[in-house]
């Protein structure tokens, strides 16, 4: 049976699978012919039943209603429903009608889990449409109804704004949508990231004016709608970066001369935490100057002491220090209070897996007044290797009572594929704890 | 002011409540991405609520109503990413002309009938089809199908459809 190539159109643009060239040649026949207008509205509307009809929205007492507009003779009580779901509406919630509540989307996991003071810290439960989350730290899964899943990392704000779609303001998140779950949204301050199946990750950050969001497919495909662009397609292992350029929204495939590159956010495992009370936890750190460059690459010295690793963050928002550029670097941090320190533990940096920059050899100094600094360790800093994970390593000295811990790069890591002279080299350091014993 | 007295926000809850199934039908013709349909039917909803003051009851309530709707769907289309399908303004004035026209009433008791008499595997595709959270290119995938060969039958069975609604509603009185 051979069906009417209008028919096709039509019926490929009620599911979804027309191609341009067919909805284009579609919109011109509809234009042009009233007959053409008529055959799709009669195909439209019964696929309008049919979703409506799947979906189960309409209330019973609709159907029951009499066909007439008059509003008296209307049953007293649906009315009251109806109004209840109106007023549950206008409060934020979803229009949904009391026989067949929207599924919701749900927040199923929580760890380590900090919010600012004075809000509410979220739990595992139902995610509240409307209603911005803001967390400064940890680690939240969210399930969605059509099984799609967003793990999102603290620092980071985000809201429920749809039943199948997600708004992160700030914050890295990795997506995952199963088949079946095809089309879940991402919105951003810099643009939509559609996933047409599997996986992708994304960082929400910003150059101190605008958004920068960066955009990684690990497996499947996805699409990027950014201002007036027509839609990027990604595919597995590539990335882009949404920035703005001289005032042009701009996607670009490499940031600092180096391939774009979102790291998975992982859940924190129990072998990252501290043990013993880690001295230089939120403590305030100095150096002579840190690395800026444009669309976010800002790394100040106290991202060694933010309780954040494994070079993670967003743009203007990283977890770790880099060095001026071609510089090895030092820091110092105060620890306020005086202590005997006798450990620290490190955590190198690899530049987000760019593997430019980071540190290979250290000098440790402390100091009672900020002046006269004795040494208290020299040593090497194993690299992070690419792929593998970022492992935290101990360095052990004799007691010293210090109020002040002078962190200096001896020598530090560069690309080994760039000329020993490339600009794009230094100093740099995820996190640095200090422990009395 | 109104001439009968009453609560204009309970007379708008009723006659949205009355015209849902028509306000939903109209967008869903408009704007085929389900997903954009479903929000801009909430926001008209929600629209039409927040404007229940000026609403003249005198004035038919649906032509109102869709004129709002059809105002949602272009906001929806100017927002849209620029992937969905959805039609120019120029084109949806035309659409919308004619769909607003449309006398579709006793279409879903007919539509209802119409799957009831479906072969039990064409019902079951099609019911899988617009389960929430479908999608045509992950169905196909599931059955090592093309995207467009299962349109293809998928257009079949809405046609069979079609047709059987349109003798039913001739047998019904006008």
């Amino acid at each position: 049976m051979k069906s009417d190539p209008l028919d096709e159109k039509i019926h490929a643009l009620l599911d979804g699978v027309i191609s341009p060239e067919a909805l284009a040649a579609l919109e011109e026949e509809l234009r042009a012919n009233p007959e053409a207008r008529r055959r799709y509205l009669r195909s439209a509307a019964v696929h309008a039943g049919l979703v409506q009809q799947a979906s189960g929205s309409i209330p019973s007492f609709l159907t029951e209603a009499p066909a007439s507009p008059a509003p008296t003779p209307f049953p007293k009580k649906p009315l009251l429903i109806a109004l209840a779901a109106c007023i549950a509406l206008a409060a934020g919630a979803f229009f949904s009608f009391p026989r067949d509540p929207e599924p919701r989307a749900k927040i199923t996991s929580a760890l380590d889990v900090r919010s600012p003071a004075g809000s509410q810290t979220p739990a595992a439960g139902a995610l509240e449409a409307h209603q911005a989350i803001e967390l400064l730290g940890g680690w939240i899964e969210i399930a969605f109804p059509s099984g799609a899943s967003v793990a999102i990392e603290g620092p980071c704000r985000f809201e429920l704004q749809a039943p199948e779609s997600l708004t992160i303001f700030h914050g890295r998140a990795a997506v995952n949508v199963p088949p079946g779950a095809e089309g879940f949204r991402l919105d951003t301050p810099g643009g939509q990231i559609v996933d047409l199946g599997t996986a992708f990750g994304v960082a929400v950050g910003n150059d101190g004016s605008h958004p920068v969001v960066l955009a990684e497919v690990f497996d499947g495909e996805i699409e990027i709608h950014a201002g007036d662009r027509s839609p990027a397609r990604l595919r597995g292992g590539e990335a882009r970066a949404i920035v703005r350029d001289r005032g042009e929204l701009q996607l670009v495939s490499t940031l600092d001369e180096s391939p774009v590159h979102v790291s998975r956010p992982a859940s924190p495992a129990p072998s990252d935490r501290a043990s013993g009370e880690n001295l230089a936890l939120g403590k305030p750190v100095f150096s002579p100057g840190y690395c800026v460059r444009p669309h976010g690459s800002v790394f100040p010295p106290d991202n060694v002491t933010d309780g954040r690793t494994d070079d993670s963050g967003v743009p203007n928002d990283w977890s770790f220090w880099l060095a001026p550029d071609g510089k090895s670097g030092e820091f110092t941090v105060d620890l306020i209070d005086p202590a005997t320190i006798s450990r620290i533990s490190l955590q190198n940096t690899a530049n987000r897996g760019i593997g430019d920059r980071g540190t290979a050899r250290f000098l440790l100094l402390g100091s009672l007044d900020n002046h006269d600094f004795k040494p208290l360790l020299e040593a090497d800093l194993p690299p992070i290797v690419p792929g593998e994970s970022y492992p935290f390593h101990d360095f052990h000295f004799d007691a010293t009572r210090v109020r002040f811990v002078k962190f200096v790069v001896l020598e530090h890591l560069r690309h080994p594929e760039r000329p020993v002279d490339h600009p794009i080299q230094g100093g740099g350091l995820n996190e640095i704890r200090i422990f009395e014993n | 002011m109104h001439p009968k007295p009453g609560n204009p926000e309970e007379t708008l809850v009723a006659l949205i409540a009355t015209h849902q199934a028509a306000i939903h039908r109209y967008v869903h013709s408009l704007l085929p991405d389900r997903m954009l349909a479903d929000d801009v039917v909430q926001e008209t909803n929600l629209l039409l609520w927040r404007k229940a003051a000026e609403y003249d009851p005198a004035q038919p309530f649906l032509p109102w109503a869709l004129t709002i709707a059809l105002y949602q769907v272009k906001a929806a289309r100017r927002d849209a990413a620029r992937d969905r399908h959805v039609f120019d303004d120029r084109l949806l004035d035309l659409l919308a002309t004619d769909a607003a026209a449309h006398d579709a009433r006793d279409l879903e008791s007919a539509l209802e009938h119409c799957l009831a008499k479906l072969p039990g595997r064409q019902r079951q595709l099609i019911m899988e089809r617009y389960q929430p959270g479908a999608s045509v290119q992950s169905m196909a995938q599931e059955r090592s199908q093309t995207p467009t060969a299962l349109s293809l039958t998928l257009l079949r069975i809405r046609k069979s459809l079609e047709s059987c609604i349109e003798q039913r509603l001739q047998l019904l009185p006008p």
